[in-house]
């Protein structure tokens, strides 16, 4: 497949994740599909030719998605898994 | 079949990939307006930043050109992509984890002060501290 | 709720003018290049500088390396302290807040919350994950100027694997953790050192960062001087690794030690 029609299909998988985490009404789902994001985000980065860019979000992806988890549960306590929005 | 997809690629090299990467950016500002939480205003702000970091490093791309690594010894200076750009959104992508850090801890104190994080409940009646 | 949905209005009015003024802008206007020339102002001239004298002036294969670390070394070191800053940041923010306080446990059976986090299986397959990523990390800090790598990447790497010690086995364990000031202290250690790499050429003639007037060994041939450029990269990317570490670990112990997980 050429690569920039990988390009823009992969960009179209971004945007329709983003409109999942806006619309989304929990939010320990939205931070999963945030970590879905940042995996994309790497693959568009390696597709154009930035390997060490890819690189680098792959684990600053990970480290930013614990530290949102980590909040979340400091934030909200003890019912972090089912209170809505 | 295939001039359509010759089609398809001339559009995405000449203006489509610029416009997909504007949507992307436009979404996310329109999360960070219009989520009443805070804590999706912060992720929205993490992916107004790659989609610019991907509108700067498409500007490195040649047709037919690899890795900016020279394996045994250095081809001429079109074979290689622009390395430019990839060093400059390497430090910002580690600088907007550091970003985030500071973003967070701030919800915490918001969450101590005025013992929610809805943006509705903070300004809607008129933000009453606890 | 009505202050709501006129927000949502006024966003959605916004988001409706970027994007026809931008598709407009991008259509008619002939300022974006299109992707793939090799010909665009943005390819031309300093790039192709980069490219052709890299090898022979730096002595490392990785192209991005020597860009970041040797011909833009000045911008990386003021990256290393917006990195110190934001985390000297965090700790001011949550100084205030008190600390949770963890009673000990003796080990992980007795633990409920540890039990309820996945039990025996992480606690079995993170020992052996963990000295991996540790080898993988330091193996990518010294491989920055040869293949893919450098001290951002090795930097994250191994915080990664202090984060996988710190959270799998029970948060209340306090044994090997590191503290939030001790972290903060191995951040700026790690920037002073880039500072003092940057020092060191000019006791021996050199400006601020020229790598090839620095005072280790002789500088007779010419194959010496390009050494010393190598000495210089890895002395800088250690300098970034530590730092980077340093940044996460603070980061993550100030919001971890606020935090309560019993409830």
């Amino acid at each position: 497949m050429p690569i920039l029609l990988l390009e823009g299909l992969l960009l179209i998988a971004m945007i329709a994740i983003a409109a999942a985490i806006i619309l989304g009404k929990k939010l320990l789902a939205a931070t999963v599909i945030y970590c879905g994001f940042s995996l994309i985000a790497m693959l568009l980065y390696t597709v154009v030719g930035a390997a060490d860019v890819a690189f680098t979000e792959a684990v600053i992806g990970t480290i930013s998605t614990v530290y949102f988890i980590i909040a979340i549960k400091s934030i909200k306590g003890k019912r972090a898994d089912d209170e809505r929005k | 079949m295939s001039e359509l997809i010759e089609k398809l690629e001339f559009f995405l090299a000449d203006r489509g990939i610029y416009m997909l990467t504007l949507i992307l950016f436009a979404v996310a500002v329109y999360g960070m307006i219009a989520c009443g939480n805070y804590m999706k205003k912060l992720m929205c702000m993490n992916m107004m930043q790659v989609s610019i970091i991907f509108f700067f490093l498409t500007f490195g791309q040649k047709n037919g050109g690899t890795l900016p690594v020279a394996i045994d010894e250095v081809l001429s200076a079109e074979a290689y992509i622009n390395p430019l750009p990839h060093a400059l959104m390497l430090t910002a992508i580690v600088v907007s984890l550091g970003t985030t850090g500071v973003g967070l801890a701030l919800l915490m104190r918001i969450k101590d002060i005025y013992g929610t994080i809805e943006e509705d409940r903070i300004t809607g009646d008129g933000g009453k501290k606890q | 709720m009505k202050e709501n949905k006129s927000r949502k209005k006024l966003a959605a009015g916004l988001i409706i003018v970027i994007i026809a003024v931008g598709t407009a802008a991008v259509k008619i206007g002939a300022f974006l290049p299109t992707i793939g020339d090799a010909d665009t102002p943005a390819n031309s001239y300093v790039a192709n500088y980069y490219i052709t004298n890299a090898v022979k002036e730096t002595h490392s294969y990785n192209i991005v390396t020597a860009v970041l670390a040797d011909y833009r070394g000045f911008d990386t070191l003021f990256e290393t302290c917006v990195l110190f800053l934001s985390a000297l940041v965090t700790m001011m923010v949550l100084f205030g807040k008190e600390k949770v306080p963890k009673m000990p446990v003796k080990n992980l059976a007795e633990d409920k919350y540890s039990a309820a986090f996945g039990g025996d299986i992480m606690d079995a397959s993170f020992r052996i994950v963990v000295p991996i990523i540790l080898i993988y990390g330091i193996y990518v800090l010294f491989h920055g100027e040869i293949s893919l790598g450098g001290g951002f990447q090795a930097g994250a790497l191994i915080a990664c694997a202090y984060l996988l010690d710190r959270i799998i086995p029970s948060i209340r364990m306090g044994r090997g953790k590191i503290k939030e000031e001790t972290a903060l202290i191995i951040a700026s250690m790690g920037a002073f050192f880039y500072v003092i790499t940057g020092i060191l050429p000019m006791f021996n003639g050199g400006n601020f960062l020229e790598f090839a007037k620095l005072p280790f060994g002789s500088s007779l041939a010419a194959e010496s001087i390009v050494k010393l450029h190598t000495a210089g990269i890895l002395m800088i990317e250690v300098g970034v690794t530590v730092c980077v570490m340093g940044v996460i670990i603070a980061i993550l112990e100030v919001v971890l030690e606020r935090t309560d997980f019993d409830e």
